[in-house]
This record gives structure tokens, sequence and C-alpha cells, in this order.
């Protein structure tokens, strides 16, 4: 098959158009500026702190919105999260550490063992067997928590995040098979602008692309990210609506674009729905990191005393 | 022919001397959705044509938890 915009040989097909590689690429960053640009993602005068791992998605999001700031003139960084999972969070912050030499980017790496006091393989065991709590459950929590406080320490206006399309396809179908309609009305490529001073606006410039063009823009772009699947994936939720997806997409392509295109139509009235909720509801301070949470005790400072674990050292803002 | 199948991380002998890359993921019941095909170290889309000669890898899309 031949390229949509010239007569090269296509290295990608996807809603009726093709691309070689230079077209690919064209594609890819026009997309994802237009995304930025169109929603306000990032704006003159942010400090910008992009949450990365080393894997794909984050060094082509670390790439594109390095690309865009250094262009506009935006303070930008990088943080990373080391869970403390052997043979796999180890292989991508090396490859990270690398990229952001490279490309001349400050990175910060913080540790759910400095943070939290022990590593999620020593973590996971007693949350499994003593707490019936799934890693990823425990996962999502702290690293969660530590973005948003990492961040927000490190003077972040805007935390960016590599979701793409296929993450986000998932976290709705997550939330509709759950019945927590609620929960999707927080998705979307800008999050947590107004919610409380003490969280860091969430922004997803890759909102648009599939996981499938993030991988293979990484690939053409020369990035060294190697296949890295979280051990911990198999007991996953997310694992399976991401193979179901998957399948629907090869008998009926553009089918993750169609939920995600047909949930943006539906975001505004999400909001306003649960917005009266939310206010109701009212963020207070935890009673013992200080952070914003819905009840007396957040659910990171929860999870620590659930699992055992000192009380984490980063400084409560 | 050798296909090298990164998820897996593992290399697989295909009794076949020619076929296309969309029978080829049919034959191993591979997602074409989930995955991006090498052929020679260059990106082809499903409808080339691999050879035993062909170094072909298939690469994994999904990665994360």
């Amino acid at each position: 098959m031949k390229c949509s915009r010239c007569e090269k040989k296509a290295v990608y097909a996807g809603q009726g158009q093709s691309y070689c590689k230079s077209h690919f690429l064209e594609y890819f960053e026009s997309k994802v500026t237009k995304t930025i640009s169109r929603y306000e993602l990032l704006k003159h005068g942010d400090k910008v702190c992009v949450a990365t791992s080393g894997g794909k998605d984050s060094l082509a999001v670390l790439y594109m919105t390095n690309l865009y700031c250094k262009k506009f003139g935006i303070e930008l960084f990088a943080l990373a999260i080391d869970e403390g999972i052997k043979g796999y969070r180890d292989h991508t912050l090396d490859d990270l550490k690398i990229f952001c030499e490279k490309h001349e980017v400050k990175l910060h790496i913080v540790s759910f063992k400095k943070e939290f006091g022990d590593t999620l393989d020593n973590i996971k065991d007693k949350a499994i067997k003593e707490y019936n709590k799934k890693p990823c459950t425990v996962c999502g929590i702290f690293r969660r928590t530590l973005l948003n406080r990492s961040a927000r320490k490190l003077g972040a206006t805007k935390l960016v995040t590599g979701h793409n399309l296929d993450d986000e396809a998932q976290s709705f179908m997550m939330n509709t098979f759950l019945g927590n309609m609620s929960h999707n009305a927080s998705l979307g490529p800008i999050t947590g602008l107004n919610d409380n001073d003490k969280f860091v606006a969430r922004v997803k410039p890759l909102y648009f692309m599939l996981e499938k063009e993030t991988r293979l823009f990484a690939l053409l772009k020369g990035f060294k990210a190697e296949f890295a699947e979280c051990p911990n994936i198999n007991m996953s939720f997310r694992m399976i609506v991401r193979d179901e997806l998957n399948a629907i997409e090869s008998k009926l392509p553009g089918a993750k674009n169609g939920i995600v295109n047909s949930f943006m139509e539906v975001l505004p009235l999400l909001k306003e729905h649960y917005r009266g909720k939310k206010q109701k509801a009212s963020f207070k301070n935890c009673k013992r990191c200080n952070d914003a949470c819905s009840g007396e005790i957040c659910n990171a400072c929860k999870l620590e005393e659930e699992l055992g674990l000192k009380k984490g050292k980063l400084e409560r803002i | 022919m050798k296909v090298y199948l990164e998820k897996d991380n593992k290399s697989i002998n295909v009794d076949k001397k020619k076929i296309s890359g969309k029978a080829l993921l049919e034959f191993l019941k591979v997602n074409p959705s989930s995955v991006i095909l090498v052929k020679n170290d260059e990106v082809v889309l499903d409808d080339e044509t691999f050879s035993e000669k062909d170094d072909i890898k298939i690469l994994s899309v999904v990665s994360g938890g």
C-alpha cells in the first residue's frame, strides 16, 4: 500500500488514510500539537511537569511536550516514579535517563521505597494475601498521590501524562461496566483545573492518539523503548477490557476512536451533572498528610496504615 | 520461516515458504491492532509478503500496566 500523500510505501494505515514514515511523523506531531492548542492543555507561564516512566507512551509525550514548550518558551521538567518492580521499572528508568540527557530535560525520580517505606514488589504479597487488594490498586493509589504531591512540591502548574486513546477508551468502558458513571466525569484531555489548589491540573496531549500510533512514533523516531509489560498486569481488569477492545477494533476499525469521540460529546453533560454533587461533598484536608480528600483521611494514608508502612517523607504542603 | 514475537521474547518457526502479513497474523492468532510488523528492519503493513529469507519481527504495541 502506498502513502495517501506521496508515492512512498506506507508504514501505517488507519481511518481511511495511509502514511509513509515522514508523513506519519508529520501526522502524529500535527495531531498532538492541535490537541494541546485546541483544549488549551498548556499555556505561556505554565511550569510543566511530565510524568514519565521511560516506556513508549511517556517518551513520546515527553518528546512532544518538550518540542511544544521549547517553541513557546514554557518551562518543563520530567518526573518519574520508581515503584520498585524488579525487571520492569529499573529497565524503563535506564532508558529514560539516557533520553532526558540527550534531550536536555531535567529529571526528578521519586520512589515508593523512600516515600512510602517499601517497594511494590515487597508490598504486593501482603496486600493480596491479607487485604485482598490487587497490586494495580495499591500502585494506582500510591502513584497518583506521589505524582500530584511531587509535582506540586516542585512548583508545577500542569502535570502531563502519556495517556492515549486506548487508555481513555478502556477507562470509559471499565467505569461503565462497573456502573461508576461519575468516574467518567473525571476523564477527558484536561482534568482537575478547578477541583482544589492542592491538585495540579492533569493534561493528556496523546489523548487522540492510538496506542499503536504512539508505539510506531517512538519506533520511527528511534527512541530506545523496548517492550516492557508490567508483570502485575495479568491480574488486572484493564487487561481484559484492553484485549476485548482490540478484538472489536480488528473487526470494526475505528471502534476505539468512536468510543472516545462519543464520550467527548457527552463529557460536558457528565461534568455538569456531577459538579453539583462534587461541590456538596467538598474537599477536606487529610488529617495525616494534609492533602485534599473527600473523607477524613486520604486513600494513600489509609493504605499506608493498612499495610503497616511508615508515613511518607514528602514535605506536606 | 523464522518469526520473532516481541511480546513473548522468542522466535518461532512457521512452516510456510511465502505468506502475507495478514495471513501470518491470522495463522498465529495475533490481533493486528495490537502489533507492528517489521520486515528486514523496515516497518511494513499486513499486505506485505514475507518469504523464508526475510528477517520478520512482530512488535507488540501494548505496554505499561
